[in-house]
């Protein structure tokens, strides 16, 4: 039971990261990326839903009626994506006013049905609930990494501390839409090309 | 600005200059997953069209006129999302009733739409954006539009270079983002047109 | 095997009740957690509005939220509601000046942008401003937020119109510098400021452009 803990685990970082491997969920987090202060805050965010979302689900997975799976799924993901908003909100106003409504929008992360839908409904609450937090650790740090990225080229800054001199001219592209895109890209292309070190199937979720 | 140009140019702007999957990085999945080829791109795009157009009106009428009035702003979430589920499900019977090629072309895509962010978020910029009902009625229609414009285009550009070798690493998402890229820094040449405050 | 009553049953009744149930379940939960929030949510934001006045006024203001209380307690007074009334009016750190500040929201590009716009009561030129609320792009339009844009207005006679050359701070008190490649951004901030400027000497005609123009972004 361990070692099969410890392979998930690691799988879901590694070769089954949700991000490169399996390219889930990024829709709701690209558009923060641009800031590293709020990637952090929207990762707690995924793997927190990740986590209590998957446990919950495992927990019920015996008496949820067949008909109603995924609204099921979808409500009690979207109560923990309630509960992080508004614990956000009332302590910490200035990052929630920041992200906005994408806060919302983890709801609708791939993942986070995916990972319901494809484990805790299958599996036992401890490993489901192992599976949601590496999961959402795997997505956190290729975003993070993006979102190192984009903050200091484009804007000179990490974690809101300017790093690079006064006269660094920001790399805006980075701040804008298409940037997000081509660091993800170079980053997948990357990852999957090297890390995973064999031609990788198209877009086929494992 | 008469009423009529508002209109049309908020429509514009959800559709090229604010497009809601270039700029605000929405319905991401399906768009990098699902948009090899133009046939099924075509139905994906209409379905989202479809159900736009009409959820986000919808979750207006439902968050201004019966959340708002209750003080239970903060529920906003869980109605959006159970009104887009809800929708789908019943357009899915209707067509599935009404006529099976319609179905084939667009219905079987409708299970996938409520999982679409692009869906939800149009609804939540909605309120964040505080737009007035014909407001929301140009940005879920032009919403809806331009996302189907993206995935279009998307699909004609993969069907092109799908004989084409890529760099190992790189098929499937990873060309699928430059193409984004290249797309989203397109569109961005869009926001020189501007209608007035 | 189950007779067709019971089947019929768990068929139809028993997903509508389930859901029916949990979705009471969650809701009571949400709304649990919101009602524990609310005051919370309510100091924050009254806090963040007091913040800006100051900072509008003038005013370096501490971090400490305590300390931020007790100086607007000491220097703001809130002004009764009414047609082009400002907000408060805050005496200014040197103590002569009176200064009226009157919250105004401006489009954005992603949405509204509230600010608080602070004018001396002595000659009627800007004092300076604080943004209240806004859903600009960080990196971008959100700078506006910065006390390198904000520090420009000080002195600055309403109706502005937006500097169109390169250089930054214009001497004009007619004109104010934009951000670069937040021009909707810019010209929504300039918009408010025209505006609150009218509720403090309505004989100023709105800058605002009335006919459609292409404008190309910088």
């Amino acid at each position: 039971m361990k070692t099969a803990a410890r392979r998930l685990f690691l799988e879901n970082l590694g070769a089954n990261n949700p991000v490169f491997a399996q390219v889930l969920g990024i829709c709701s987090t690209l558009a923060v990326t641009n800031r590293v202060r709020n990637t952090v805050v929207m990762s707690l965010g995924v793997i927190f839903t990740l986590t209590a979302a998957n446990l919950i689900v495992s927990l019920l997975r015996r008496h949820i009626p067949a008909r109603v799976r995924m609204m099921s799924e979808v409500l009690i993901i979207a109560t923990f994506v309630l509960l992080f908003d508004i614990l956000l909100r009332a302590f910490s106003p200035e990052i929630s006013r920041q992200l906005g409504p994408y806060v919302g929008l983890i709801i609708t992360n791939c993942i986070i049905m995916g990972r319901a839908e494809a484990f805790a409904l299958s599996h036992p609450p401890g490993l489901s609930a192992l599976d949601g937090l590496s999961s959402g650790l795997g997505y956190a740090y290729v975003l993070l990494l993006i979102a190192t990225i984009r903050e200091i080229l484009g804007a000179g800054t990490f974690l809101e501390m300017r790093v690079l001199g006064e006269g660094w001219m920001p790399w805006t592209l980075l701040a804008m839409a298409p940037g997000a895109f081509f660091v993800l890209a170079l980053l997948v292309w990357i990852l999957k090309g090297w890390v995973l070190a064999r031609p990788a199937a198209e877009g086929s979720p494992s | 600005m008469n009423p009529f140009t508002a209109w049309f140019a908020l429509f514009f702007a959800a559709v090229f200059t604010q497009n809601i999957l270039l700029t605000n990085y929405l319905g991401m999945c399906p768009f990098l997953g699902a948009s090899r080829e133009i046939k099924t791109s075509f139905g994906l795009g209409a379905a989202v069209v479809f159900v736009m157009t009409f959820t986000t009106p919808l979750n207006w009428i439902l968050y201004h006129r019966l959340l708002i009035p209750l003080g239970l702003e903060y529920l906003g979430l869980i109605v959006f999302i159970c009104l887009i589920a809800a929708f789908t499900q019943l357009i899915e019977l209707v067509i599935e009733r009404v006529s099976d090629a319609l179905y084939a072309s667009l219905g079987i895509f409708l299970p996938l739409i409520t999982v679409n962010c692009a869906i939800l978020g149009a609804s939540l910029f909605m309120v964040a954006r505080s737009y007035t009902f014909l407001q929301t009625t140009a940005y879920g229609f032009g919403g809806g539009l331009g996302w189907m414009l993206a995935i279009l285009a998307m699909a004609g550009i993969r069907q092109r270079i799908a004989k084409n070798r890529l760099p190992r690493g790189l098929e499937g998402a990873g060309i699928a983002l430059i193409i984004a890229g290249l797309m989203a820094m397109a569109f961005t040449g869009f926001t020189g047109i501007t209608a007035p405050s | 095997m189950t007779p067709l009553r019971q089947t019929s049953f768990r068929n139809r009744l028993a997903p509508v009740l389930f859901v029916t149930l949990l979705s009471a379940l969650l809701i009571a939960v949400v709304s649990a957690a919101h009602l524990i929030t609310r005051p919370v949510v309510e100091r924050n934001r009254t806090r963040y509005l007091q913040r800006a006045v100051l900072e509008a006024a003038g005013w370096t203001v501490p971090a400490s939220s305590s300390q931020m209380e007790a100086l607007f307690e000491s220097r703001a007074r809130l002004v009764p509601e009414a047609p082009d009334a400002p907000f408060a009016v805050v005496q200014d750190p040197g103590g002569r000046d009176d200064r009226l500040v009157f919250l105004e929201t401006g489009r954005g590009l992603w949405g509204p942008i509230q600010a608080a716009v602070a004018f001396s009561s002595l000659d009627g030129a800007m004092a300076g401003i604080a943004f209240v609320a806004h859903n600009e792009t960080p990196g971008l339009g959100a700078r506006i937020e910065e006390p390198a844009f904000r520090r420009q207005f000080i002195g600055k006679r309403p109706p502005l119109a937006l500097s169109s050359s390169a250089s930054t701070g214009s001497p004009n008190p007619s004109e104010m510098d934009g951000l670069t490649g937040a021009t909707i951004t810019s010209q929504g901030v300039r918009d408010l400021i025209n505006r609150a400027a009218q509720r403090v000497r309505p004989d100023i005609k709105s800058a605002t452009p009335t006919a459609p123009e292409m404008l190309l972004e910088r």
